[in-house]
């Protein structure tokens, strides 16, 4: 048995409905161990964010095959990968697409009421955001909260479910430098902290640089850069 | 690029949305242009049978109770050159005995119509009636069941020339005339079937016969009551005409050249009226008499029954007041000699035609001797059934009599020698004040050196034929006028149809607010490159115009088949709303060009209000397009609560109270208290919802509270949803359940039956209303007189121009307290208080046909006055000085007047034709079936007070079911903006559906958090609409005389709230298609 916590092996995506043929990843190959820091970057428009979606099963591959823990995901039902992803996938994005209803606390909740399990999620929740400096915001609305503020109870919220995978989709997007700088940061501690694998698409060399390795997508094919020593 | 071509390029671009647009603007054009057709339609309809009722008649000559000689007709006609025909018209019954089936048809308040061949022509279409044969309409064809060749009855009453209610007139002589007919034709509706001077669009009963066959049947000789006259002269030249034909004598005066060179002037209705007393007076040398029956004369030894007295005379030029001249007969008969005292009695006729014996004392200024008499024995009018009989047993009278002093030996010695010669004479004022009546003071005029010729021409020179009250009516007009000012049915329908127009306005609304706000961020960027936000306002309603402008078309074209649909269930299921009549489809361009305009203008006015709420917004905020976030309300429901609170308090009270002291509208208070119910329930959605955007909670949240923090996240679109279907369908049900059970305390005196049981029309009049109680031992009538007029109750389309009168005595009605109360009997007393202001007081009949059908004032200081014309030809203003309380009573459609002042205007109606009878408990059948039978001939109808109401209100109940039904309809349309909304959150909260799918939700989970939210929304919607409707509805739910049926107004609700659950489910069946995790993207 692999320590691989994903693999995709020879993964395309094809949109064949589009005006023009378009094949945004072609024979994709990747294994990503627990606890394993990825970034991958590459011009807009790559498929940067394709290939992180069929990574956290949002998306279908067109051919090839993914293995989370080494299980097969191919004719999963979407049910299955819906509860594949609540217990072992967390998703942050460029936007933090926090419910404007509900409270901070409440957000971070909203994964555990599909959870089967989720007895201590309270617990965890208030853990959490005390760990992200917003113990004292868990009861406002995203609307009172800063942009940073919004991204960190976003990430809270992607690991209430203690999930083996993080995937972070231009997390830092919508930051300013600083904040973006802490932002990678306080990831970083949190995959340590929680010994979760944690995969970042971005635009911004310096996160890249952060994280252990680096994939460049380039006309649909994922080279991995040679690790910076120093 | 210009302002037309961005247009174009929106237009363009925008299509899918503004399809929505032009569907909404369709559905309202549809609906408005729809029932306005509908009301054209009515009115057309209306129109033309208003036209076919008078044929080619433009004006008629009327006369008020009063008969003429048909040679008028002719005499007009030589002075106008106008088509003249002389009519005849009475009211009677048809009587069908189908010998084939066995089987009796009897219809009562025919019309008898004498024509000639005139009257054809101006129906257009001869009908050749020889003797003994009828033209029946088709509606008294129907009634009957008779066909052409076939014997049908009529009776009639006969006129008489003196009328049976005026002392001295003959009541015992046979009051009716029957006779057979062959059904000759039918007169159809163009062949003036419809004949009618009444502006009603209800078909009348016409029996049409030869007008000499009506005159010989109602022995009144060469008379008639009406004339029919053409378009060939003006009014004014008829009015001139009529004037130059006029001749007393065609209204039955005569004058006589008697015995001693005496000119008598005489009528033949016995008395003169006071417009004719006023001409023959003012003729030089013209001196007044009045004779009368008296009931005896005595002093204190001798009496002589029934004897004739006469006022005025010769004999009593120098007589004071209580001076009496007595015959010698007399004077040896009473022993009594000049000087001595003599009392007279006599009878004077009430209002109530009941007869009280009066007595005055005179003293004998002299004795004359039977020679000197004789002159005066010529001079007594002829009085039918007094006159020319052999006995005085033989006197056929109307006032009690007294059998054995009829047979009075000395007295009928006398008859036989000396017959009417009147045995005293008294002073004419004197004689006037005691026997003068409404039906007038003098008996006769007498000249002493005028010619018959001469007296004649001096009197027609001071009579117009307006004081023997005929009177020259444009009667085209008066019908036209009648239709025009109807109830305006275009805005009845569109009432009816209101939920219906609202919901498409809605609708309309909701789209164009939607697509707007997609295009927020365009708005905002012309905002920030400079657009003025005039020249946005002029950029989007111009486009909204273009969009809304085929809508509109479209729709009014659609409208026609609204119409259509309408005019369906008018035909088959309302057909009380339009008076029963068919209606025949007709529409004004106008009416569409209204529809097309108003849907335009509302159109507009909804984008005008989006726009203006979204430009209201900071450039900036338009620029980012993103008006989702609602922060949440601080905790302000205290004030909301305590409100919800009041009014559930207040709705149970109110329910309470209902229960324990039913009021005279408990529809109207229980309706409130469903009102207070539904703002209660609302106010506790809103701080449901509020509460649940508030709260602060620490425990994971469960579906049920997510679903409720998602509902509370647009509180006011969730809040739209939960009023919309609460509030439409309390609406829809409360309304439409808001009629009153007229059977409720209807033994009650302040009940719409006044606590009278039944309530009876005769077509012929019953003298005394005593009548009805002696033959039903046990019930007690009150009968009142009836000037026939215009039905200005709700079964009436036309406007009532004269409506019916009703004269009563209302002192009896204010003793039982009838309608009023015991404690509120200042009511009727108004109608005996002179106004002071010469006007006559009435009250209208009840609140709702002073409101809708009169739409008149009512008021002792500022009551509305309505124009009447009295017998005398004078106008009379009738103040209605108040109504009967309630909103419908027996009496609708009628105005009420005190008997005093409507005896003393119209003396001629006599009789009474409408009564309210008290019977003892449970025999109301019994006294029902008897009635009828005792007085088959009189053509009495007889229902119950509660049937009567049940009849008014079968329209109302029939409103009410129209617009339960077009308002269900508008709630499914409601429900498709609930989809609407529904549809336009998913897509707005379309990242947040992704979300729940990235974090782990499946695809049914979705589905259930979005279910669960609009079904608590859904189900708060319905449970505040139906616990509100079922408070509202209590009485019709209770109640067996209800309108809509509860099983209709349960279905009703059933599909509303189904439609607003389907189109709730394909709206998120829809949304849930277009949201994937794309959406999850920046871009």
């Amino acid at each position: 048995m692999s320590s691989s916590i994903v693999s995709l092996r020879d993964v395309t995506k094809e949109y064949p409905d589009s005006p023009q043929f378009l094949r945004v990843l072609s024979g994709i190959s990747l294994d990503l161990a627990k606890g394993e820091t990825a970034a991958i970057v590459g011009p807009s428009g790559c498929g940067k964010s394709t290939l992180l979606n069929i990574i956290g099963t949002l998306d279908r591959p067109t051919s090839g095959t993914i293995l989370f823990k080494d299980r097969d995901l191919h004719d999963r039902s979407e049910a299955d990968l819906a509860n594949l992803r609540n217990a072992d996938i967390g998703f942050v994005f460029q936007l933090h697409h926090l419910l404007p209803q509900c409270s901070v606390i409440e957000n971070v909740l909203v994964p555990t009421l599909v959870t089967k399990n989720a007895d201590h999620a309270v617990e965890r929740a208030q853990r959490l955001l005390d760990r992200v400096g917003l113990s004292q915001r868990a009861h406002q609305l995203p609307g009172k909260l800063s942009g940073g503020e919004r991204q960190r109870a976003a990430v809270v919220r992607a690991l209430i479910n203690k999930p083996s995978l993080l995937l972070a989709d231009e997390p830092t997007g919508s930051l300013n430098q600083q904040g973006a700088e802490q932002l990678a940061g306080l990831l970083l501690e949190l995959n340590r902290e929680e010994e979760m694998t944690l995969v970042v698409v971005t635009h911004s060399e310096e996160v890249a640089r952060m994280m252990g390795r680096v994939f460049e997508l380039r006309e649909g094919t994922l080279h991995e850069r040679a690790p910076q020593h120093g | 690029m210009g302002n037309l071509r961005l247009i174009a390029r929106s237009l363009a671009h925008y299509r899918r949305a503004h399809f929505g647009l032009i569907v909404g603007t369709a559905l309202a054009a549809a609906i408005l242009t729809g029932a306005l057709a509908v009301g054209d339609s009515v009115n057309h309809t209306l129109r033309t049978f208003a036209l076919q009722r008078i044929g080619n008649a433009e004006y008629a000559v009327v006369s008020a109770e009063k008969l003429f000689s048909t040679s008028l007709g002719a005499a007009l006609h030589e002075k106008s050159a106008a088509a003249v025909a002389p009519t005849l018209v009475l009211r009677g019954m048809a009587i069908f005995q189908n010998n084939e089936t066995g089987s009796r048809a009897q219809v009562n308040n025919v019309q008898a119509i004498g024509v000639d061949a005139e009257f054809w022509n101006l129906a257009g279409a001869q009908i050749e009636l020889g003797r003994r044969e009828v033209a029946l309409n088709q509606h008294l064809a129907n009634s009957l069941g008779a066909r052409i060749g076939d014997t049908v009855a009529l009776r009639i009453p006969k006129p008489g020339l003196l009328s049976r209610d005026a002392p001295l007139s003959s009541r015992e002589e046979e009051s009716s005339a029957r006779a057979n007919f062959t059904v000759k034709a039918i007169a159809g509706d163009d062949q003036l079937g419809r004949f009618s001077l009444v502006a009603s669009q209800l078909p009348p009963s016409n029996f049409f016969v030869n007008v000499a066959d009506l005159q010989q049947l109602a022995d009144i000789g060469d008379k008639a009551n009406l004339l029919l006259i053409d378009g060939g002269a003006s009014l004014t030249q008829l009015e001139g005409a009529l004037a130059q034909s006029w001749d007393p004598k065609l209204a039955g005066m005569s004058a006589t050249a008697r015995e001693g060179g005496i000119t008598q002037l005489e009528s033949d209705r016995i008395f003169f009226d006071e417009a004719t007393e006023r001409a023959a007076l003012a003729i030089p040398g013209g001196q007044g008499t009045l004779t009368y029956l008296v009931n005896a004369i005595k002093n204190d030894a001798h009496m002589t029954p029934y004897s004739f007295m006469t006022a005025g005379g010769l004999l009593t030029a120098d007589l004071k007041d209580d001076e009496i001249v007595v015959n010698q007969w007399l004077s040896d008969q009473l022993s009594a000699r000049e000087g001595e005292k003599v009392t007279v009695s006599y009878y004077e006729v009430l209002p109530s035609n009941k007869f009280e014996e009066r007595f005055r004392d005179f003293t004998i200024k002299r004795v004359v001797s039977m020679a000197e008499l004789a002159q005066e024995r010529d001079l007594v009018p002829e009085f039918p059934g007094l006159s020319n009989v052999e006995s005085c047993a033989d006197w056929k009278v109307g006032m009690p009599m007294d059998e054995e002093l009829l047979e009075d030996k000395p007295n009928e010695a006398y008859w036989k020698e000396y017959k009417e010669t009147p045995k005293a004479f008294i002073n004419l004022s004197i004689g006037q004040a005691m026997w003068g009546n409404r039906f007038g003071r003098l008996t006769a005029v007498r000249f002493t050196s005028t010619q018959p010729e001469q007296v004649m021409a001096a009197l027609a020179k001071n009579m117009t034929p307006r004081d023997a009250g005929l009177e020259v009516r444009a009667i085209r007009k008066d019908a036209i006028a009648a239709v025009e000012q109807a109830t305006n049915l275009g805005g009845l329908f569109l009432g009816l149809s209101f939920f219906l127009l609202i919901s498409a306005l809605i609708l309309t609304g909701l789209l164009y607010a939607f697509g707007t706000q997609q295009r927020a961020e365009e708005l905002g960027v012309l905002s920030a490159i400079g657009y003025t936000k005039g020249r946005v306002y002029r950029l989007m309603l111009g486009e909204a115009f273009l969009v809304a402008l085929p809508g509109a078309v479209l729709g009014a074209a659609f409208g026609m088949g609204y119409a259509w649909a309408l005019m369906i269930g008018l035909a088959h299921y309302w057909q009380n709303a339009v008076g029963r009549i068919p209606i025949l489809f007709a529409t004004q361009p106008q009416s569409i060009a209204i529809g097309i305009i108003a849907t335009i203008a509302c159109a507009l006015i909804i984008a005008f209000i989006t726009l203006r709420r979204l430009l209201k917004h900071k450039v900036s905020d338009l620029v980012r397009a993103d008006f989702t976030q609602e922060s949440r309300v601080r905790a302000s429901g205290k004030i909301a609560l305590s409100i919800a609170v009041v009014s559930w308090l207040l709705a149970v009270a109110l329910v309470v109270f209902a229960f324990v002291s039913p009021p005279a509208d408990a529809a109207g208070v229980f309706f409130g208290s469903g009102a207070l119910a539904l703002t209660g329930g609302l106010l506790i959605a809103r701080q449901l919802l509020s509460r649940n955007a508030t709260a602060r909670n620490v425990q994971r949240p469960t579906a049920t509270r997510f679903a409720m923090l998602n509902a509370a996240r647009r509180r006011g679109r969730s809040l739209g949803i939960v009023s919309s279907l609460a509030a439409g369908g309390f609406l829809v049900l409360a309304v439409s359940s808001m009629q009153t059970d007229v059977s409720a305390n209807a033994d009650q005196r302040t009940s719409g039956t006044g606590g009278f049981a039944l309530f009876a029309e005769s077509t012929i009049p019953i003298l005394d209303p005593a009548e009805l109680n002696n033959a039903v031992p046990g019930i007690t009538a009150h009968g009142l007189r009836v000037l026939d007029g215009d039905d200005a109750s709700c079964l009436n389309l036309n406007h009532a121009i004269r409506p019916r009168v009703l004269g009563l005595n209302e002192a009896e009605f204010a003793t039982l307290g009838a309608f009023t109360g015991d404690t509120d009997t200042a009511l009727w007393q108004l109608l005996d208080r002179d106004p002071g202001d010469g006007t006559v007081p009435a009250l209208v009949g009840d609140s709702d046909t002073a409101m809708w059908t009169l739409k008149k004032k009512t008021g002792v200081e500022n009551g509305d006055v309505l124009a009447y014309r009295d017998e005398a030809g004078r106008d009379v203003s009738v103040k209605l000085v108040g109504k009967l309380p309630m909103r419908l009573s027996v009496f609708q459609g009628s105005i009420l007047m005190s008997a005093k002042n409507f005896t003393r205007l119209w003396p001629s109606q006599e009789g009474f034709r409408t009564f309210v009878v008290d019977t003892p408990t449970g025999l109301q059948t019994e006294a029902t079936d008897k009635l009828r039978k005792a007085f088959d001939r009189e053509g009495l109808e007889v229902t119950t007070t509660v049937a009567r109401l049940e009849m008014f209100h079968a329209v109302e109940g029939t409103y009410l079911s129209m617009f339960l039904v077009l308002g269900g309809v508008g709630l499914l349309l409601g429900a498709t903006a609930t989809g609407v909304v529904v549809l336009r959150n998913i897509i707005e909260r379309r990242r947040e559906i992704a979300l729940l799918r990235a974090v782990g939700f499946t695809p049914r989970d979705v589905v259930n958090v979005l279910a669960s939210e609009y079904g608590i929304l859904l189900t708060l919607g319905s449970v505040i609409g139906a616990v509100a409707s079922a408070i509202a509805m209590l009485p019709a739910l209770t109640s067996a005389h209800g309108g809509a049926s509860p099983l209709l107004r349960l279905g009703v609700f059933v599909l509303v709230l189904a439609s607003a659950l389907l189109c709730a489910a394909v709206a998120l069946a829809i949304g849930l298609k277009k949201t994937g995790t794309t959406d999850l993207r920046a871009e």
